[in-house]
């Protein structure tokens, strides 16, 4: 089975070092997207009890506020307080993946202990299920929601995952340098500069993809 | 094709869970409607009409079968939901309807009696009189048996009763007569027999305090875990309990049924089919336990001992029991 | 409706494993004294309590017909031979009006006159429907049913309508003994420890709240059911019997009190403090009948 390829791995990735504001452009864009190419997903959504679920990935600085149970349905990318909620979910990106594409479910959700749910537990497990109705690969959703662009999608995504595992095995590295004691001290200056390098050309990459989505949506409206 | 070994029943608590099921090998699919007609009412689960037609149009281009589960008990004075299930699910061309109420087994006998009957574990039929009860008065042709016997009970009820059995092979462990439990509606308000949900997500709430997560249900405490602990669904019977001054699983362990260690002495004992437990749960799970004991039943009607398989991340907890199969469960 | 014959209070089958001397004289004494019009006998929970009180269940059935009461023999809630139900035959034989408590006891009582009861799903018109075509005369409701639920199955059909108003409320029946489970024993080798018991072993959250009643296989609220304050609207609705459970404290004063507020001898509030003196510290508990989480106490308006 494919595993957390590029549309999550890249927000995740993005996430890191955009700004909110252009992270809002991108879930809207997503939401967007599955409006088009996953249009009982977003109905099922529409139709569970109204509320706001927001995902807090461990490892990201960022949180996901998803409001369901109305129209439209809208996700919101924020770094601070999300505001009230109805329950949330927190795990590390890779396991919020799994649960994205179908890999856990409602009972492993409560066993396997490696996700946190609070507030109303009810919504989690419907958002679970709706999204479980889904044969979702999220790779294959940023694909389609790219349409004509696909190849191009997935070689941006694809890079992106790319430099995402070196970038998520050096910032591991300077974690384990920074925290427990250790004798070396860390070049972490330099460090981030790379990352940062990085990041702007792969946020350039992104930017014209974008760009390119949107004339074609406005193309398509 | 080889004759058979046992017939691999599967759950499917979505349409994509149905494909899923069908394509890793199960024989048979179960599912039920979008509404309190089914035990599994959980939000965003199940079919509606035109999902269970196209579902068992899925199943049937690949020569499977469809039954659909309208096993919870209609709250008075409003049985229609309970009779519109029965009646789509024959519009729809369900192979069999799963039943558990006198009065829906008494309506679906009258108003489809080409439709087949089986008769649900909610309707806790352990013993050979009550299953010829129900043959006789609703033809029922098979049985699904409560989580509860031996295999040799299994054995002799299929002697003395000559009616076609089910019993769970996967999937999660119920220690009361089902059906009959009122447990979880005495801590919620909501009753399983009749709004089909043991322990609704709505009202379990996980709380941490001191380190340690409480999970509850309703306003009642069922359980203290440390970090890490191996946890089960909250429902009361997963519950741990203070009696005689010391806590414990009182009713039953967080752990998961697997028979695939002893399918040959369900086979001898003359089960017809064996019934993987779990629509709430996901499609990577029904692929990966349905593909699992696929394999095992193929190697097994080839002669063949089944391949080693580790299911245990499937399961409740994490651990494996053979549950009421082997003695001294009780 | 001047025409409603006054409801009969009934006693339930008495569902822990009382010593049977104990046992005897418990039955001895209501059928001296309690203003029950009838009385359930009959074990409910496990077969291998049954031989433990059979030398003494026929002197007092008989005694208690002659004190006028109305005798019916309750059957096990979970049958698992057919030899218990072939045992419901000879009973039949004798004349003996049976409470089927589970849907095995129907094979043989279809067709004949008998008392469906609670453990028994009739949740409904159709149940009711089957149950009632084919012999019922009377339908002892399931706890968990609300007042609403009740009064839509108790409007329908010429049957008897029977709802437990007093005592701890059965909740589930299993093959499985949780008394053995709690003394480390198994239900093989369990020497009756639930005997230990009279009034069931509390079972308690791990942060301290009491909340279940175990009794060998069955399972029962920690609180009594206690639905003095709707009996009225109970009767009004179509119900004709009112149960009262068996526990370890004055159930001859417990029917008296009943009674007498069912006659208009005794208000309420007055009823609901003499109950209280009676019961200690166990809490009431009438959730189910109002729609509602069953260990929830909704005091009478």
């Amino acid at each position: 089975m494919e595993r957390s390829e590029p549309p999550l791995a890249l927000l995740r990735s993005a996430a890191t070092v955009l700004p909110p504001a252009i992270l809002n452009r991108l879930a809207a864009a997503v939401v967007r997207g599955l409006e088009r190419t996953r249009p009982k997903l977003i109905a099922n959504f529409a139709q569970l009890p109204a509320a706001v679920v927001v995902v807090a990935p461990t490892d990201l600085p960022y949180r996901f506020a998803l409001s369901v149970g109305r129209r439209p349905v809208a996700l919101r990318i924020v770094d601070g307080d999300p505001g009230p909620a109805d329950a949330g979910v927190s795990g590390d990106v890779a396991t919020l993946i799994d649960l994205v594409e179908g890999r856990i479910d409602g009972d492993s959700l409560f066993f396997r202990r490696d996700l946190v749910i609070s507030g109303d537990t009810a919504v989690v497990v419907g958002l679970r299920n709706v999204l479980d109705r889904e044969e979702l690969s999220v790779a294959g959703e940023l694909g389609a929601l790219c349409g004509p662009l696909r190849p191009q999608a997935r070689a941006v995504a694809r890079a992106l995952d790319r430099a995402l595992d070196g970038l998520g095995r050096r910032l591991a590295a300077m974690h384990r340098t920074l925290h427990p004691p250790g004798d070396r001290p860390p070049d972490v200056a330099a460090e981030i500069d790379r990352c940062r390098g990085e990041i702007a050309a792969l946020t350039a990459r992104l930017a014209a993809l974008e760009a390119r989505q949107k004339r074609r949506d406005e193309r398509d409206a | 094709m080889s004759p058979r070994y046992l017939e691999l029943v599967c759950p499917a608590g979505t349409p994509a869970a149905l494909r899923a099921a069908v394509d890793a090998g199960a024989d048979t699919v179960y599912c039920g409607f979008r509404d309190c007609t089914n035990a599994r009412n959980y939000p965003g689960l199940n079919f509606d009409p035109d999902e269970l037609r196209e579902g068992i149009g899925y199943a049937h281009e690949r020569g499977r079968h469809v039954l659909v589960a309208i096993n919870t008990f209609p709250r008075a004075g409003d049985q229609g939901p309970w009779q519109r299930a029965v009646d789509e699910a024959a519009a729809a061309g369900a192979d069999a309807v799963i039943l558990a109420d006198l009065g829906v087994l008494d309506y679906a006998t009258r108003r489809h009696p080409g439709l087949r009957r089986h008769l649900s574990v909610q309707a806790s039929a352990a013993n050979a009189p009550s299953i010829a009860f129900y043959r006789e008065h609703f033809g029922i042709r098979r049985v699904v048996l409560p989580r509860v016997l031996s295999i040799a009970e299994v054995a002799a009820l299929v002697e003395e009763t000559g009616v076609e059995t089910e019993v769970f092979a996967f999937g999660s462990v119920g220690p009361m007569s089902e059906g009959r439990c009122f447990l979880s509606s005495y801590l919620t308000g909501l009753s399983p027999t009749s709004e089909g949900a043991c322990a609704p997500a709505s009202h379990v709430a996980y709380v941490e305090r001191n380190g340690e997560v409480l999970s509850r249900l309703g306003t009642t405490t069922l359980n203290r875990f440390a970090p890490g602990e191996p946890a089960a669904y909250p429902t009361p019977c997963k519950g741990r309990y203070v009696t005689l001054g010391r806590a414990s699983y009182l009713f039953e362990e967080p752990v998961g049924l697997n028979a695939l260690g002893f399918l040959p002495e369900l086979k001898a004992a003359g089960v017809t089919a064996l019934k993987i437990e779990g629509r709430q749960r996901s499609r990577a799970y029904v692929s990966q336990v349905v593909g699992t004991f696929r394999a095992a039943l193929d190697a097994l009607a080839r002669g063949e001992p089944p391949p080693a398989a580790a299911l245990t991340g499937e399961t409740e907890g994490g651990r494996e029991t053979a549950g009421a199969y082997r003695r001294g469960w009780r | 409706m001047s025409a409603r014959p006054p409801v009969r209070l009934t006693l339930g089958p008495l569902l822990y494993h009382w010593p049977a001397q104990r046992r005897r004289d418990f039955y001895l004494r209501v059928a001296d004294e309690a203003p029950v019009d009838v009385v359930y006998v009959g074990e409910v929970v496990c077969s291998k309590r049954e031989s433990v009180f059979a030398p003494w269940r026929d002197s007092v059935i008989e005694r208690l017909q002659a004190a006028g009461k109305e005798v019916v023999l309750s059957t096990l809630a979970l049958v698992t031979t057919a030899r218990e139900v072939e045992a419901i035959e000879e009973e039949l034989a004798r004349g003996l009006l049976i409470e089927a408590n589970d849907v095995a006891c129907l094979k043989v009582l279809a067709g004949r006159p008998h008392v469906v009861g609670p453990y028994i799903n009739v949740f409904n018109e159709g149940a009711r429907d089957f149950v009632l075509a084919r012999g019922a005369l009377r339908i002892v409701l399931p706890v968990e049913m609300p007042a609403r639920s009740i009064g839509t199955v108790a409007a329908g059909g010429a049957a008897g309508f029977e709802v437990q108003v007093f005592g701890r409320q059965p909740l589930s029946i299993a093959m499985r003994c949780y008394h053995a489970r709690a003394h480390n024993r198994t239900k093989d080798h369990c020497q009756l420890v639930c005997g230990l018991d009279p009034d069931g072993m509390t079972a308690s959250t791990v942060d301290g709240a009491d909340v279940l009643t175990i009794n060998g296989t069955q399972t029962l609220t920690h609180g009594h059911g206690v639905l003095l304050g709707e009996a009225a609207a109970l009767v009004e609705a179509g119900v004709t019997h009112l149960r009262l459970s068996p526990q370890d404290l004055d159930m001859v004063a417990v029917a008296r009190l009943y009674r007498e507020m069912l006659d208009g001898r005794r208000d309420l509030p007055s009823a609901i403090e003499a109950l209280r003196a009676l019961t200690g510290p166990v809490p009431f508990v009438n959730g189910f009948v109002h729609g509602r989480e069953g260990l929830a106490w909704v005091p009478p308006a």
